[in-house]
């Protein structure tokens, strides 16, 4: 898994000459017992701001990669004088902390960040406030619990409760799995409904069902019902992308909501639901969010290789953004250009060898209409391609319903889910979803030790919920 | 972070007499204990005017209403201070960073919310003025700063509160027409929008 996260996170620019693969693996080559190293992430902020731009130390490592040469440099000479301009970066001290790159890359902190600093136990607290500002705080803990997910402060007389708790830890637990059940956090439209608002992209005026748009095309209310079923109750988070039934979510007279699953075939939705709800894939060829109609409607639409598609389910639930060459893992042989869409180009080829066999998978499961016209919308369809001849030439007959994923190959869309929620990819993503959240950035340098724990723990217990309950008692959540 | 409300105060009493040239005197802060990790977030708007509501006994919908009608909370300023709107508007996170019109907002809905429940007080059964409603010294209003930090921040007042308060009185003393409103709405305001209330 170590090479395919360095793959995955370590793209450190986009264009050709300035995109060097390479780098994270050379950089570990140079420095194999560091952190990052050892842990199996470089990440890009290693040396970027965002690629291509680089951050202070990135800038001090190319001041030194091949001094003279003409910029952009070949993939043959960044490969070669990588190593070297490392070593001539190691003493400096690029963020200004008053620590060399060296010592911080070796402890695990950030060279770029003056905030992250490998001596910790350098800080004093004052005791001029009410915290510990030197390290994990449970009082400060348990204030965050209930602001970021009760949705409210806790009064002067529950933090004075708290205060006299025998058990603190314990009462912050508390307070976490009651807060876990407040409406504001698990509730219809409450923070983990909109925490899927940029993976399902919802978009009023073509939704259908209650509140429809003008043109009502699918509704999303399921793919939220869904996504909420799985991230709440201890329930498994792999359903996300594994799961066969439907949810609706509904909210009771005294406000609160409830995530119902329940088993349908695509007739009887049809039946109860009408045209433009009903969730046209059937049981056996469903595979969770995937397949859900908003989602193929909103992202396959009218294309016979549904990229975009693919390309939305890699970002969203695997947390790769093909887009900013993320999680690029190259096919032999792709992309075979199946739909004549000259994706063989050499600018196009970078991508699409990994995106192309990613979509294959998709391929069967109908978007809006094809050429012919708009029958058997959003179904699954084993001869689907044959209503694109006519916009894409005889070659579409032959794009496989196989297709790889990170390296694995899958014979279809069902498999596609299966293989995806068992990587470390997934896991990661999804604690990342909720970290980023709570504490507004990604992990920092000095907190890939915590979050890498929640990764590894994920894969114990797959439930969101308990996650979090660790999550609360890292030092990155907890220090004031 | 605590001291924000001493800042706060301070700034309200420099802005007195705005015509004099006289440089004003300014106490200086203590030292306010540093964030290590230097990770302070801004409150959701959600959460803050909730916040706001159970600190002054107010139903949620009652602490501001743009043109009398819009909830400033969840309507109004919902983008503007940390909500979203994925399904008409596409934005489908916070904003990334405060808008210009976000303090607007932020006292906007502070002095609605204050207001409010100085009306109530004055007009019913008080809840929170009481004390200099009845009679306007300087034992009341530290009642009712002891109470507005008590409520509005979660936590026992300090004196530099207290004080930062208090001195609030007389700075606005000369200019205000209805200086017991305006001291009990200025220093609700105070405390509401301070960073200590803003930000967790």
């Amino acid at each position: 898994m170590a090479g395919l996260s360095l793959v995955g996170a370590g793209l450190l620019a986009p264009t050709p000459t300035d995109a060097q693969p390479t780098g994270p693996a050379t950089f570990c080559e140079a420095y194999p017992d560091i952190p990052a190293c050892t842990e199996g992430v470089v990440e890009c902020t290693t040396c970027h701001v965002a690629p291509p731009e680089l951050n202070v130390f990135g800038a001090d490592v190319g001041a030194n990669l091949a001094p003279g040469e003409a910029r952009p440099l070949s993939q043959a000479v960044f490969d070669a004088e990588l190593a070297a301009a490392l070593v001539a970066a190691e003493g400096l001290d690029s963020d200004g902390d008053g620590y060399p790159n060296l010592e911080e890359l070796e402890a695990g902190t950030s060279p770029s960040d003056p905030r992250s600093t490998p001596n910790p136990a350098d800080c004093e607290d004052d005791g001029a406030d009410d915290w510990n500002t030197c390290g994990y705080d449970v009082g400060y803990a348990f204030k965050k619990v209930h602001i970021d997910f009760c949705g409210r402060s806790p009064t002067l007389s529950m933090r004075e409760a708290f205060a006299g708790a025998s058990d603190p830890q314990e009462a912050l637990h508390e307070a976490l799995a009651t807060c876990l059940d407040s409406e504001y956090w698990r509730g219809i439209d409450g923070r983990v409904w909109n925490l899927a608002n940029s993976k399902i992209g919802p978009l009023q005026a073509i939704k259908s069902g209650i509140d429809a748009g003008p043109i009502p095309l699918a509704d999303y209310d399921d793919d939220y019902a869904y996504w909420m079923h799985t991230q709440t109750d201890d329930r498994d988070v792999r359903l996300m992308l594994t799961g066969n039934k439907l949810v609706r979510a509904t909210r009771d007279a005294d406000g609160i909501s409830t995530y119902e699953s329940f088993q349908r075939s695509s007739g009887e939705d049809y039946d109860l639901r009408g045209y433009d709800q009903y969730q046209a894939v059937d049981g056996p060829k469903r595979a969770g969010l995937l397949t859900h109609r908003w989602f193929i409607m909103s992202n396959t639409m009218f294309t016979a290789v549904p990229r975009t598609t693919a390309a939305q389910a890699y970002r969203a639930y695997l947390g790769y953004d093909i887009a900013r060459l993320e999680g690029l893992q190259p096919v032999d042989g792709e992309p075979a250009d199946y739909d004549g869409k000259g994706v063989q180009e050499e600018g196009c080829a970078a991508c699409h060898s990994t995106l192309d066999p990613l979509a294959y998978p998709f391929s069967r499961y109908n978007g809006i209409g094809d050429a012919v016209g708009f029958s058997d919308q959003y179904e699954y369809k084993a001869d689907r391609l044959e209503g694109f001849v006519v916009s894409d030439g005889e070659g579409v007959l032959d794009t496989p319903e196989e297709g790889v994923l990170l390296g694995q190959p899958v014979s279809d869309l069902v498999e596609w889910g299966e293989a995806a929620v068992e990587t470390e990819a997934f896991r990661r993503s999804r604690v990342l979803d909720y970290w980023t959240m709570l504490l507004r950035e990604p992990p920092r340098a000095q907190e890939a030790a915590e979050f890498q724990a929640l990764v590894d723990g994920l894969a114990d217990h797959w439930s969101i919920e308990a996650m979090l309950h660790d999550l609360i008692d890292t030092e990155a959540y907890g220090a004031p | 972070m605590r001291h924000s409300i001493l800042l706060a105060a301070l700034v309200v009493a420099a802005c007195k007499g705005g015509g004099d040239d006289a440089p004003q005197k300014v106490t200086p802060l203590p030292d306010a204990a540093a964030s290590r990790v230097e990770r302070v977030l801004p409150k959701p708007g959600e959460v803050w005017g909730r916040d706001l509501a159970a600190a002054l006994a107010l139903d949620e919908f009652e602490i501001c209403l743009e043109l009398g009608t819009e909830d400033c909370i969840r309507e109004a300023h919902r983008i503007t201070l940390g909500g979203m709107e994925a399904e008409r508007l596409g934005v489908d996170q916070p904003l990334e960073n405060a808008l210009v019109s976000a303090p607007i907002a932020v006292d906007r809905v502070a002095i609605s919310a204050c207001g409010e429940r100085f009306e109530r007080d004055r007009d019913g059964i008080p809840v929170l003025f009481g004390p200099v409603l009845d009679t306007d010294s300087p034992q009341a209003r530290q009642v009712v700063s002891e109470n507005l930090v008590r409520r509005l921040l979660s936590r026992q007042p300090t004196q530099a509160d207290i004080d930062a308060l208090e001195g609030l009185h007389g700075a606005i003393g000369s200019a205000s027409s209805d200086l017991v409103r305006d001291w009990s709405v200025g220093a609700c305001v105070i405390v509401a929008t301070s960073t200590e209330a803003l930000f967790y």
